[in-house]
């Protein structure tokens, strides 16, 4: 639970502070070392929030890192069922 | 079926539901442009004050710096910069009473190109996501509007106001990836699309006869003298009919500090 909290704020800090791949980072970390991260989706809509405009080639598309986290949330629960090493 | 996985078919449900209630809203969020634009309103307010509190601190680590250099090292540093504003001054005069001069003759012939500039800090820089986007101190209630243009000192042209909420406004740079605009490149005007490929650099395809320099200004097809950047290398292969034309701003945006928005 600790862990949890402590990710919190250091998603908020490295989103509002830090490089847009430090936060992508942070986020796959925690992603693996916290179960269940759903967290990253709202995180994810905050950075779009703050710093999202649309995108000529993605058809205006002005969402981008939502669907990123949302795709990186739905790959790691998947890759933590399929990885041994998190087993242990 | 045990308790454990009762409370493991309990958990699974509460998450598929929270995720699923999530993209709901999401995608009303999403696809209402109004609620949308909000939300965003109601968070950049709500950050201002950790990003005004980063430029303080930055501001005072700087200073704090200053102290720790030799003293050796800052009469060179002195040096070299008296002699750099020395010689900076004078090229000044000179374009300064050409573009008074500019100026005049335009309001002669009833084309005068006169904004008024607002002075704003940069509060987010562009390596903060990957929409290559600025975020400003200065937003309505300062008289800034959505289609302003936004300056790097004073004349080279970054980007445009995209998003103004009371004190905040957010800035699209043109470099941003996707985005398209016509200039025109060196003394001859050459018209062209420039395309943003992200952090200051474009990219232009021209026909290979079309004479293009290294160095060459390229700017707005405007009246006003508005640079956009400067051409930094041309690629071209013997066997090709297209060069293109790499350019990018005169100005690191991830060092810009002050930005000035002509508001229209």
């Amino acid at each position: 639970m600790a862990l949890r909290i402590i990710a919190q704020f250091i998603m908020l800090f490295s989103l509002l502070f830090l490089p847009w791949w430090v936060t992508a980072l942070c986020g796959i970390v925690f992603l693996f070392f916290i179960t269940s991260f759903y967290e990253i989706i709202f995180w994810g809509f905050l950075g779009d929030v703050l710093y999202g405009t649309q995108i000529t080639s993605l058809y205006n598309f002005s969402y981008l890192m939502t669907v990123g986290a949302l795709v990186l949330f739905v790959l790691m629960q998947y890759a933590k069922k399929e990885m041994r090493l998190y087993e242990l | 079926m045990d308790f454990r996985q009762q409370y493991k078919i309990r958990k699974k449900v509460l998450l598929g539901f929270l995720l699923a209630a999530t993209l709901v809203g999401l995608v009303f969020v999403m696809g209402d442009a109004s609620s949308s634009q909000k939300i965003s309103n109601k968070v950049l307010q709500g950050t201002l004050p950790f990003w005004r509190g980063e430029n303080f601190f930055t501001e005072k680590m700087r200073v704090f710096g200053g102290f720790l250099l030799s003293k050796k090292t800052l009469i060179q540093e002195n040096q070299s910069l008296s002699s750099r504003v020395n010689m900076l001054e004078v090229q000044l005069m000179s374009k300064n009473m050409i573009v008074e001069e500019n100026n005049d003759l335009k309001e002669l012939m009833g084309r005068s190109n006169f904004s008024e500039g607002l002075l704003a800090t940069v509060v987010s820089k562009p390596n903060r996501s990957p929409y290559d986007t600025l975020l400003l101190d200065v937003g309505e209630e300062h008289g800034v509007a959505t289609g302003d243009k936004v300056f790097a000192h004073d004349e080279v042209a970054i980007g445009l106001i995209e998003e103004v909420s009371q004190n905040v406004s957010r800035v699209k740079l043109f470099s941003s990836p996707g985005e398209e605009i016509e200039v025109t490149i060196g003394s001859e005007h050459v018209g062209a699309v420039a395309h943003g490929q992200g952090g200051g650099n474009f990219e232009v395809s021209l026909p290979r006869g079309v004479d293009i320099q290294e160095g060459d200004v390229i700017s707005f097809p405007s009246i006003s003298t508005e640079v956009l950047g400067i051409v930094e290398k041309i690629q071209a292969e013997a066997s090709d009919s297209f060069q293109t034309i790499l350019f990018k701003n005169p100005v690191n945006m991830n060092e810009l500090h002050f930005v000035v928005v002509r508001i229209k």
